[in-house]
Order: structure tokens, then C-alpha cells, then sequence
């Protein structure tokens, strides 16, 4: 009863948070007067407007009633004095810039997603990352991305790619997927990397999403402790089939030791068994509190009858 | 659905006329592709994922295409092997700040036997858009579908068995939403739901909501302190059941950037979950904590906490974790990294199969960046122990990456892993270890308009198979008349378990492949 009061009392608090924030706001944004304009800049700048027509900062000057403004000196500050004295030091270049002075540039326009969307630890924000890291801001495609396969995610996370080139993988090598597909990480409140990751999973294989009357607990995020689908499964690759952690029954004895009983049972035969040979719903059961075969009795003895010590209507 | 020869040369033959009419204003982009892929393999064809979704016949391929209108709009696509079953097309248009509309639709093949007549097939069409009626509201939404049809083998079947399994299921999905935005404040609300439905079996039907409301913004007059928070409420039915899962899960955090790079960041997340019929729920309960201090450009560090609750009517579980990483150039080219971190989980009522639990976890790099690329060495640690069941496993591994580009000779990207696995449990202990050898080499100057590649990857792994596998790559292209290029990429594949207990039943895999295109730049 203690522990329910104190849950609700969490859950009050919780509220009453979330009703505060919704009740504040910040003053709004004004429109920038561009000087010089973009003609001028590109008087000497030639075709640098033309990788930027195909992206969201296609010069608005170019564009007939623009819903926003941009121009040249919306990133590269120092423009008057560097159209009377057209040196590389009178104006600025985020390509050369560090990266706190290209995330300000950035950031004058856009919220920075290291700012708001995760909740928890975004290891991004340790490494010092620019916003140009991933984004092209000349001639990036889709949200600026330097390629729309988020193949700049293998710069650094090169361990990752190779996980992909294994026996049993995801299909990103093939293009029906990329990283982006199930690393949302701007994705807006995502509480966690880990928490709900199921979620990501369940969109492409919602064969196994449950729920089920019998849960196998390492596959539910929701109900129990376990990891969600990754307490088995390698997302990336894996040597072993589907993606599996552990090859054969090691994947199970990951987290359970042999049954007593299993080691005496059919003439010891029972110890000898792959696990999923009788306990094939291992992603949740709607008959059976072990996850056993529907049809154990008739795979093993010929009947439903003859498998007499597993009641498969537990 | 395999398209006819005769539908394949059809599409061929327009797209020849629309090359020979000449696409070629500056408002496109794009590069188009005409060949052929032939491939010819021997073996299990249920054993080497690498080549479960590749296709011999006429290719056709337009990729990378952009199209831009006076006005801002621009349509661009992707659209890969058009004529073969692993097509992968994607189709869009959007204009900055008023819409966007993105269209995609793939297939995904995977065999199962050695023939490789026994096989699953997963369609994939979805669709989002995006609409920004004001500067401030941004609407979106989407629908999409995935179906999985086919005949698949059950795992660990016992040796010989070929019992199979009918999967035919459809799952349609949607969502829609609303964002405001002002300056550095964000409200979102969003809906999204799901339906599945399973034509062997109606029980398996089920359907899923789901609502989320996230709030973001600074404090007004507090810039640096940044609060956001959220509330989700989700629903998975089975009707036929008579079975419902819901859950509600509240977070919340705020950051506070203090200035020369400090920072302090908390967090919360609070959810319940419960089940038709049961008396009781489920929650799961988490406090985060983390300090940061960062030298722009020389170093930083971050330091960090998190408490678990896992409660629901069998056992409560509590996990302590405590977090540390940290980097420092030592000179502009040389950048070392290394963290640590540690989880406590205990029982602390009633009892769980795997009992108390200590995680632990180290890593360290060090990358040396130079004038053509960079070299890096990592090494990672994982070690998780449950002593109450008598299980440990540990996790070793060792790795080096290089990655040169020169503009004169070309690039190379190569890298080399090293894993070494231990295992202990009530059934004994093993050992596995794994080496994964990578490389890509491109030339990048031409010589009489020809360029060179070579690549490939090798994989040995250890365990209670004793796989090898490895792709070996060559590319060739042949430049000429200004925009054409003709491309030939020859890939060889192949797949062998050196501890094969059962000749009937071969693990060995080879194929060769051949892939010709006639690329012409828009």
C-alpha cells in the first residue's frame, strides 16, 4: 500500500511538471535584412548558389514568395566588409570553423536536437561534434544528411558497419534499410535508446510484438526487467542464425541453467534436446506458461496424448 | 511478382529514348542505369545471407535524380533495380518550409532451404508527409504496409527435419500529428496506430495505439536551463483474446548549461503497465544524473548515475549504474577516448530467473588523424556475471580501422576485428573466438579513362560452428563521351561451415556474380 501511494505521488508530481512546462514560452524570431545580398556575393561566388537550390537553403532571393529568408551572410558573417575587401579572413566559413562556432551558426535557426529531444545521455554531445559531422549543408539531401543511406554514421562507427557484413544481418548492405531506420536519435522525447526500443523492432517483424497471455520476460521492455529483443538478437549481425547472440541452446543458458528434471528425463535424451525443440513460442505463448510447442505431443510421440508429463493446456 | 523479359526490354527501350532525346538541362540530376546482372552459385542457399535477395536479369536503375522547379519545389528519387525483385524505389517532392511527401517501397527475400525454394518475402510500402501551414505548425502523417508471405524452417529443428512453417500476415500502419515550434520551445502531439492481420491464423489478429505528447523549451528567462518532458499512453489489443496491454509512461528532464563547457543534465521516467484481468501492474522506474565538463576542441569528460525500479507482483529489481567516458587530444592529430561502466541489479523481492546481476563495461581508442586519412585501435570489454545461476560471459574484443583518400592514387578503407568470447554455465563453458577482416580500395585517377577497384571482406567465427565466409570484389570503369561510363563489377561469395557434421546436408555456398551497367549522368 506504502509502495502505491508513493508510485501515485510520483506519477502526481510527474503531471504537475509536465502542466508547468506546457504553460511557458520564448519570445518569437524576426527577419534578417541580407547585406550585401546574395547578387553580390555571387558576383564573385559563381554556381555556389546552385548546390544550395536543391537543398532547404536554397537562397531565397532565387525563390518566388519564399516562405523564409536566407541568404549568403545568414552563415558567413563579415559580409560588408568582405565584399570592399574580398579576403578569406574578413569573413567567416563554417567548413573552417570549431565546432562550438559552427554549432552557433547552426543553431541560430535550428534547435539543436543535443538540446531537447533526449532526455537521458547522448553520447554525441561528448564528442564534439559539429552540426556539419553529418549534415552537408551545400549539397546534402533529405534534412541536409551528407547521403540519404546515413553512410556517415560509418565514419565513426566502424565497428557497426562491419557487424553488418556478417553471416546473419540486417539488410542495410542491400538499401532496405539504413541506420536512420531504427536510430531515431532526434526523434523528439525519446526517453532513452534502450527503453521501448522494442517499438523499432515490432514495426518490420510484428509476427513476434505480442502481447501474449505467457510472456517470455527477456523479450518484454513493457512487463518485466528483460532487454526487450535484444537480449537475444544482435540488431546489426551476428555469426550465428537470425541474428542470435548465442549459438543453439547457449542462447538460452544465457539466463537459465538446465532443469533438474531435464537431465534425467528420457533416458537423459532430455539434456541432449535443442531448447526450441519443445519450447518453440519463445517470443510469448497463448496456450502455455513454459512457451512449449502447441504440438509437442504429436511431434514427439505420434499424438497429443502420448506427451503426457508436459501439459501443454498449463 | 517477377516481371516478364518482354516487360523488362520494354522499359529498357523507353528509357533508352529518353536518354537519346537528351534529359540533360541543368535543373536535373541523376544517374541512369542499364545492364545486367547475371549470377551463377552452387550450394545451400539458405546459408549466405549476402545473396538471398539478389536477382539474375536485365537491371534498370535511375538513382540519385533531382528535379527542381523556379518556385523551390523539387521532386527527387531513388530508384534502384526497377526491373528485378530487389527493387528499391524511392519518390518525393517537398518545398522548404511549406511541404514535403516522401514515398518509398522495397522487398526483401529470405531462403531457407538448400534449394532455396523454401523462402519469405517482405514487402514494404509507406508513405509520410509533412505540411507547414504556418511558420510556427508543422502537420504529418503517414501510412504504410508491411507483408510477409512464404515458407519458413523452423529453428533448431532436430537434424533432417524439414518441418515448415506458413507465414502470411499483413501490418498496416499510421500515424499523424502536429508540431509547434518557436524558437527553441517544441509541443508535438502524435498518434500512431497499427493494425496486423494474419490469414493463417485470425487469433494471432491484433492492433495497437499509441499517444504521445512531448513538450520541450527553456526556461524564460533561463536560457540555459532547458526542461522537457512527455506522456505516452499505449494499447495493444488482441480481440480474439480478449487481451489488452496498456501502458502509461510519464518523462521528463531538464539540462543546465552553466557555462566553460559545464553542463548537468537529470532525467525521469516513470511507466506502468498492465494487463487485462491482472490485479496488479508492472512499473518501471528510472532517475538519470550526469555531469559534463567540455574543453571545445582539447577534451571533455562526463560522469553519470541511473537508478532502476523494476516492480511488478512476482519480484522487485533495483539496478545502480554509474557511467564515465571522457576523451583528449593530446595534439591536434591524436585523439584518445576511453570509458567505463558498471550495473549493480539485485532482487530485492521474490525471485528471478537470473538472480542478482553485475554488468560491467571498458573501452578505449586512440586515433591518429593525418594529411590522406586516419588510423584508429579500440579495445572493449563486456563482462556480465549472475552468480545465483552460476553464469558469466565475457567479451573481448580488439579492432583497427585505416581509411586513406588521396585525389591522385585513390581510397582505401580497411579494418580488422578481433573477438574473443568466454562463457560459463551450468552446462559448461566454451570459448569463441572471431576475426572480421574488411577492405575497399578504389582508384581515383583515371588512365585512359579507366578506373580500378578491389575489395572484399573475410569472416572466420568460432563458436560451435566453425563458419568462414568471405566476399571478394573487383570494379572496372570505362569513361567516355562526356556523361557515359560503362561499369562492371564482378563479386565473388562464398560461405563454408568447416565443422559440417552432416554432408546431406552441405553448409557450403558459392557464388559468382557479374553485374554490366551503362550509366549515363543526367
Amino acid at each position: 500500500m506504502t509502495k502505491t501511494i508513493t508510485r501515485l505521488q510520483q506519477s502526481a508530481v510527474c503531471m504537475v511538471y509536465l502542466a508547468l512546462l506546457t504553460a511557458v514560452h520564448s519570445p518569437a524570431t524576426l527577419c534578417q535584412v541580407f547585406e550585401p545580398d546574395d547578387e553580390t556575393c555571387l558576383m564573385c561566388h559563381e554556381e555556389y548558389d546552385k548546390g544550395l537550390a536543391k537543398t532547404v537553403h536554397r537562397l531565397s532571393s532565387e525563390v518566388e514568395n519564399a516562405t523564409f529568408r536566407i541568404g549568403c551572410v545568414s552563415c558567413h558573417e563579415g559580409g560588408e566588409v568582405h565584399a570592399d575587401d574580398p579576403s578569406a579572413e574578413n569573413i567567416t566559413n563554417p567548413a573552417k570553423m570549431t565546432t562550438t562556432a559552427v554549432n552557433s551558426t547552426c543553431t541560430q535557426c535550428h534547435q539543436p536536437h543535443t538540446e531537447m529531444d533526449n532526455v537521458g545521455f547522448d553520447p554525441h554531445i561528448g564528442e564534439d561534434l559539429a552540426c556539419t559531422s553529418c549534415h552537408s549543408i551545400h549539397n546534402g539531401v533529405t534534412a541536409l544528411l551528407m547521403d540519404e543511406e546515413a553512410q556517415f554514421c560509418g565514419k565513426c562507427h566502424v565497428s557497426a558497419v562491419n557487424a553488418f557484413k556478417k553471416r546473419s544481418n540486417h539488410p542495410l548492405i542491400d538499401g532496405n534499410l539504413t541506420c536512420l531506420s531504427c536510430h531515431n536519435f532526434t526523434g523528439r522525447g525519446n526517453p532513452d535508446y534502450g527503453y521501448g526500443g522494442n517499438a523499432n523492432c515490432y514495426r518490420c517483424h510484428p509476427e513476434q510484438s505480442g502481447p501474449y497471455m505467457y510472456e517470455h520476460g527477456a523479450s518484454s521492455s513493457f512487463t518485466t526487467e528483460g532487454g526487450g529483443c535484444t537480449a537475444c538478437h544482435f540488431p546489426h549481425g551476428s555469426p550465428n542464425e537470425r541474428l542470435l547472440n548465442q549459438p543453439n541452446n547457449s542462447l538460452c543458458r544465457q539466463c537459465h541453467g538446465l532443469p533438474p528434471a531435464h537431465a534425467t528425463a528420457h533416458n537423459g535424451e532430455g539434456a541432449s534436446f535443442g531448447c526450441l525443440e519443445c519450447h518453440s513460442e519463445v517470443h510469448g505463448s497463448y496456450d502455455n506458461s513454459h512457451l512449449l510447442d502447441p504440438q509437442l505431443g504429436i511431434k514427439i510421440g505420434g499424438s497429443p496424448g502420448s506427451c503426457f508429463c508436459h501439459n501443454v493446456g498449463d | 511478382m517477377k516481371l516478364s523479359i518482354r516487360f523488362q526490354f520494354l522499359v529498357i527501350f523507353i528509357l533508352m529514348i529518353m536518354l537519346s532525346v537528351g534529359v540533360t538541362g541543368s535543373e536535373y540530376d541523376g544517374v541512369v542505369k542499364v545492364g545486367f546482372v547475371y549470377v551463377d552459385d552452387e550450394g545451400n542457399r539458405g546459408v549466405n545471407q549476402s545473396t538471398y535477395n539478389l536477382y539474375e536479369g536485365a537491371a534498370l536503375s535511375l538513382e540519385k535524380f533531382s528535379y527542381r522547379f523556379d518556385d523551390g519545389t523539387r521532386v527527387f528519387g531513388n530508384f534502384r533495380n526497377i526491373t528485378l525483385n530487389n527493387r528499391n524505389l524511392v519518390l518525393g517532392v517537398t518545398k522548404s518550409g511549406l511541404y514535403g511527401l516522401t514515398m518509398r517501397n522495397n522487398q526483401y527475400r529470405r531462403a531457407y532451404n538448400f534449394q532455396g525454394s523454401r523462402f519469405t518475402r517482405r514487402h514494404q510500402t509507406n508513405g509520410q508527409f509533412w505540411l507547414q501551414p504556418h511558420r510556427y505548425l508543422k502537420l504529418f502523417g503517414g501510412y504504410g504496409q508491411t507483408r510477409k508471405k512464404g515458407q519458413m524452417v523452423d529453428l533448431f529443428e532436430p537434424s533432417g527435419n524439414t518441418a515448415l512453417t506458413t507465414v502470411d500476415y499483413t501490418q498496416k500502419y499510421f500515424n499523424a500529428g502536429a508540431r509547434l515550434k518557436h524558437k527553441r520551445s517544441v509541443a508535438e502531439l502524435e498518434y500512431r496506430g497499427s493494425d496486423y492481420s494474419d490469414d493463417t491464423n485470425d487469433a494471432n489478429d491484433r492492433s495497437s495505439k499509441r499517444f504521445k505528447l512531448t513538450v520541450a523549451t527553456p526556461l524564460p528567462k533561463y536560457e540555459n536551463l532547458l526542461v522537457n518532458g512527455g506522456f505516452q499512453r499505449f494499447e495493444s489489443e488482441i480481440p480474439n483474446q480478449i487481451d489488452t496491454l496498456t501502458a502509461n509512461t510519464v518523462w521528463g528532464g531538464l539540462k543546465f548549461f552553466y557555462g566553460d563547457g559545464y553542463s548537468l543534465r537529470y532525467s525521469f521516467i516513470f511507466d506502468r503497465s498492465r494487463r487485462t484481468g491482472d490485479l496488479s501492474a508492472t512499473d518501471n522506474i528510472s532517475h538519470a544524473v550526469y555531469g559534463s565538463k567540455l574543453w571545445r576542441g582539447h577534451g571533455g569528460f562526463s560522469v553519470g548515475y541511473r537508478y532502476k525500479i523494476n516492480d511488478d507482483v512476482r519480484d522487485e529489481v533495483t539496478t545502480n549504474g554509474y557511467f564515465f567516458s571522457g576523451w583528449v587530444n593530446v595534439v591536434p592529430e591524436v585523439t584518445l577516448k576511453a570509458g567505463f561502466g558498471s550495473e549493480k541489479k539485485e532482487v530485492q523481492e521474490g525471485r528471478t530467473l537470473t538472480g542478482d546481476e553485475d554488468f560491467t563495461r571498458y573501452w578505449a581508442s586512440a586515433k591518429y588523424k593525418f594529411t590522406l586519412g586516419f588510423v584508429r585501435v579500440k579495445l572493449a570489454n563486456k563482462k556480465t556475471e549472475n552468480d545465483d545461476i552460476g553464469s558469466s560471459a565475457e567479451f573481448t574484443r580488439v579492432a583497427t580501422d585505416l581509411s586513406l583518400f588521396s585525389e591522385n592514387y585513390g581510397q582505401l578503407q580497411t579494418s580488422y576485428a578481433y573477438l574473443d568470447g568466454d562463457f560459463e554455465n551450468s552446462g559448461g563453458a566454451f570459448r569463441f573466438r572471431e576475426h572480421v577482416v574488411t577492405g575497399d580500395l578504389l582508384s581515383a585517377a583515371y588512365h585512359n579513362n579507366l578506373r580500378a577497384g578491389f575489395g572484399g571482406t573475410y569472416m572466420r567465427s568460432k563458436r560451435d560452428l566453425d563458419v568462414e565466409s568471405f566476399l571478394v570484389r573487383l570494379t572496372g570503369v570505362y569513361s567516355f563521351s562526356h556523361d557515359y561510363k560503362v561499369e562492371v563489377v564482378y563479386s565473388a561469395f562464398n560461405f563454408d561451415d568447416l565443422a559440417d557434421p552432416s554432408p546431406t546436408y552441405s553448409r557450403y555456398y558459392t557464388a559468382n556474380v557479374v553485374e554490366v551497367n551503362l550509366a549515363k549522368e543526367l
